[in-house]
């Protein structure tokens, strides 16, 4: 759906971003995590048409949006990281801007506003001037514009930004919701833990180079991060600890003595942690639980990225 | 033929709808004081001694003179400044990106912003008309000569509308659209003098007693289009009406500057489509 190839941008003699190659499927959901600077916001907007690339290719749904733009914008919404609105309009009014720009008939306009409204939770506001909304709100508001056409592509550039735990959540489901639609979502963020439990695969972008990319299980294995994991029993604590010592993979054992359970880390595959558990069983350990908090995603994310800016 | 027309109405009706319906554009109330002060200006031409009387002038006459010098003058200021900052204040809002990935051409978009800019002006007029119907019911005027100048001006209004939308395609603020709009306003009245006294310089320090009465590139100025067009009105009235004129090289009858103004802007309109998405590229917006 995505087809990103060889992509080069300078701006002058800055190179913003450097020799891309992505290729994201349909109905997937792609994170695109950088540190500032990185390049992303440049990417997503040769992406979205709004800027000629030095070199590579780029295409969506195998249309070239250098030579084909108009055509792009018509499958794909793209939501800047920076947006203006027009405060002086209502709500509705905002939205029926946009959709009779995109030429949709006067009699379906209602219909399809109320519906945006509804996904994105803004039906109360409808009556509300757009300068009277919350940052989130807002938001939101362009998330629905961005929608109005029923785009199958979303290009969406830091959509959370500036919200609230509540409202990053909110977004998540949302994106969620959209990707149960169909549709394709490359969305941009400075945070990987805040994307990783929603996207189908992630791509870290640093100096305008793509360090690493596949999904979050590919990317987790592939840079050797080790594992957490934690480990409750009922009892016989140190007949437990001694087995984990045993074990020359195991580092950074935690005994938390009075909750009973042990936090490790492990270099090691899912077949070695099952291996792992039945071993810890068979040796008569009454375990209560077992569980995998996941790579350290943190770590990974300091470990790629450098430091180093574009 | 429908079919077209209802294509046209379609790509502009938003942004008409949005200017004048959602955001309410409150121009008719700047136009009623304005129009009021020309009654009064009116009046107080009408108090003209006797002799402006005995020489056949009449206050139909100097009424359409003055409401006319009146919206030259704000229709030039304000086509020009208000379209200069039409796009250049989305790009300030930073709408301009929403606006170019809403489906829109560049071709619509200019064109839509032109027709916001026309209704703007046609609005913020629209109080003067039964000032200016009234004219020839007090003399010296002809319906006619009315209507050629109100077409005039139209040709003069599309071509400051387009150049202004020109400016604020180039520019990324409001005041260096508006500070080049006037500066533009500078050179297309005055500027085709001073360059016509630069050539015939030595000419007129020698031999002329005015120095700008040479006219080769001056005849492009809208203040010669105008100064034509009264020509025009008096030369029809007054059957011994001569224009003062010296050594004139180049001399275009205000229908043909009006001529002239409407293929620049045309010109104006597809450079602006032209470049809209190449520039905004290159500028990073
Ligand atoms: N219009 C521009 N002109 C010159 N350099 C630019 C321009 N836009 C971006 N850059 C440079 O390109 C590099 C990448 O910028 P970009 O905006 O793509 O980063 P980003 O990953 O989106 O960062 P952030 O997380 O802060 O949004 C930066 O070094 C920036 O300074
Ligand atoms: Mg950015």
């Amino acid at each position: 759906m995505i087809e990103i190839k060889n992509l080069y941008k300078y701006y002058g003699k800055l190179m913003a971003v450097n020799n891309l190659n992505l290729s994201i499927e349909k109905g997937e959901i792609f994170g695109f995590i950088g540190p500032n600077g990185a390049g992303k916001s440049t990417t997503i907007k040769i992406l979205s048409t709004l800027l000629n690339p030095s070199a590579g290719l780029c295409k969506i749904n195998g249309i070239n949006v250098v030579e084909e733009p108009y055509k792009v914008r018509r499958i794909l919404g793209y939501m800047p990281d920076l947006f203006g609105l027009y405060e002086e309009l209502k709500v509705f009014e905002y939205l029926d801007f946009f959709a009779a720009c995109h030429k949709i008939p006067y009699k379906e306009r209602n219909a399809i506003i109320n519906d945006i409204l509804e996904l994105t939770e803004l039906t109360i506001k409808k009556d509300t001037p757009v300068g009277g909304l919350s940052r989130g709100m807002k938001q939101r508001l362009c998330l629905a514009k961005t929608l109005i056409h029923d785009p199958q592509v979303l290009v969406l550039d830091e959509p959370a930004s500036g919200l609230d735990p509540r409202g990053r959540v909110e977004m998540r489901m949302l994106l969620n919701e959209l990707r149960k639609m169909g549709k394709t979502i490359f969305v941009s963020s400075h945070i990987l833990t805040e994307l990783a439990d929603f996207c189908t695969s992630v791509g870290i972008i640093e100096g305008g180079r793509l360090v690493v990319s596949g999904s979050i299980e590919d990317v987790v294995k592939s840079q050797g991060v080790s594992r957490h994991i934690k480990i409750k029993v009922l009892d016989k604590l140190e007949e437990c600890e001694n087995i984990l010592k045993s074990m020359p993979e195991i580092t950074n054992i935690e005994p938390a003595v009075l909750e009973k359970f042990f936090t490790f880390e492990m270099h090691a595959d899912d077949q070695a942690l099952a291996d792992l558990l039945r071993h810890i069983i068979n040796s008569g350990i009454p375990v209560v639980s077992f569980f995998d908090k996941g790579g350290n995603l943190e770590d990974i994310f300091m470990k790629v990225t450098k430091g180093q800016v574009s | 033929m429908p079919a077209a027309l209802k294509k046209i109405y379609n790509s502009i009706a938003p942004a008409l709808i949005f200017e004048f319906i959602y955001r309410q554009n409150h121009a008719s109330y700047v136009s009623y004081s304005i129009s009021a002060l020309i009654i009064c200006a009116c009046f107080l031409f009408g108090q003209w001694p006797p002799e402006a009387e005995a020489a056949g002038y009449s206050y139909g006459n100097s009424f359409f003179t003055v409401i006319m010098i009146c919206m030259i003058f704000v229709s030039t200021i304000v086509s020009t400044a208000h379209a200069s900052i039409l796009i250049a204040g989305e790009k300030e809002k930073k709408t301009l990106t929403l606006l170019r990935m809403s489906g829109l051409s560049p071709f619509e978009i200019i064109f839509s912003k032109i027709a916001v800019n026309l209704c703007f002006i046609a609005l913020l007029f629209l109080p003067f008309a039964p000032l200016i119907l009234a004219c020839p019911l007090l003399g010296g005027v002809t319906y006619a000569i009315i209507f050629r100048g109100l077409l005039v001006l139209s040709a003069a209004i599309i071509f400051f509308t387009c150049s202004g939308i020109l400016i604020s395609v180039l520019f990324k603020k409001n005041y260096s659209c508006i500070s080049f709009a006037a500066t533009f306003l500078l050179f297309i009245h005055f500027g085709f003098f001073v360059i016509d006294d630069l050539i015939y310089d030595k000419y007129g320090s020698y031999y002329l007693f005015r120095r700008s009465a040479t006219k080769l590139f001056s005849a492009f100025s809208p203040l010669e289009m105008w100064k034509n067009y009264f020509d025009s009105i008096s030369s029809e009235l007054y059957y011994n009406f001569h224009p003062y004129s010296h050594n004139i090289i180049l001399q275009l009858s205000y229908t043909e500057s009006a001529v002239i103004y409407l293929m620049a802007a045309a010109l104006t309109t597809i450079v602006t489509v032209k470049i809209f998405e190449r520039y905004l590229k290159w500028r990073e917006d």
